[in-house]
């Protein structure tokens, strides 16, 4: 069976704690393993400003999960995200098609972080060797 | 005088350059930032130098960028 590459960007309201964030991510999770769908990587890019104001917010924590999964697994994954409350906005992005999970190099694609990742996580180590 | 100015041709940034080309991406917005203007609108390519080729995939990279408010869309006026 074939699989298809996606990763979904979800904007995250960051008033109202960690809390949001880890019941958006369990839903995630959920959502795509229902639909047999495998995690690659999860990038945390922490609170960032929006650009321009959504709903009320400046500001949105920002997750971006990218995957192997078929069309159902987005569908699923997108209709978890609407009926989640703390959720500001989502985009899922197709990344590439026939992908082989029996083949796929998951350990080297989890390793392959985005600008935006390797920046936060700069910053929370920045953080964290301040506060030790 | 004449009209166009005889200054040196612009060479695409991307075309030159493949890692920069590889770097292309909506997650990348400090590197988005340079093709667009202070009022965010996309640099169009007579300006900016970039190819058609990269100018249709840098275009589709900031509206996805914009889609989830890492660039902003249009600036109000100034």
């Amino acid at each position: 069976m074939f699989l298809r590459k996606y990763e979904t960007v979800v904007l995250i309201n960051p008033e109202l704690g960690e809390e949001a964030v880890t019941k958006t991510l369990t839903r995630m999770r959920d959502g795509l393993t229902s639909t047999s769908g495998k995690e690659i990587r999860l990038e945390d890019w922490g609170v960032k400003r929006i650009a321009y104001e959504l709903n009320g917010n400046r500001r949105a924590h920002y997750l971006c999960l990218i995957y192997l999964g078929s069309n159902s697994s987005v569908a699923e994954i997108e209709r978890l995200l609407k009926i989640t409350e703390a959720v500001i906005k989502f985009q899922t992005v197709f990344l590439e098609d026939r992908v082989d999970p029996a083949k796929f190099e998951f350990e080297k694609e989890r390793k392959n972080l985005s600008e935006l990742a390797k920046r936060a996580k700069a910053k929370a180590d920045a953080r964290k060797e301040v506060s030790a | 005088m004449s009209k166009k100015s005889a200054g040196k041709k612009k060479s695409c940034p991307f075309a030159s350059d493949l890692q920069l080309a590889a770097e292309l991406d909506y997650k990348n917005p400090d590197l988005l930032k340079r093709f667009v203007t202070d009022r965010g609108r996309i640099v169009p390519r007579r300006i900016s130098g970039v190819s058609a080729f990269y100018q249709r995939r840098l275009a589709v990279q900031i509206k996805r960028a914009r889609a989830i408010g890492l660039l902003p869309y249009a600036a109000k006026g100034v």
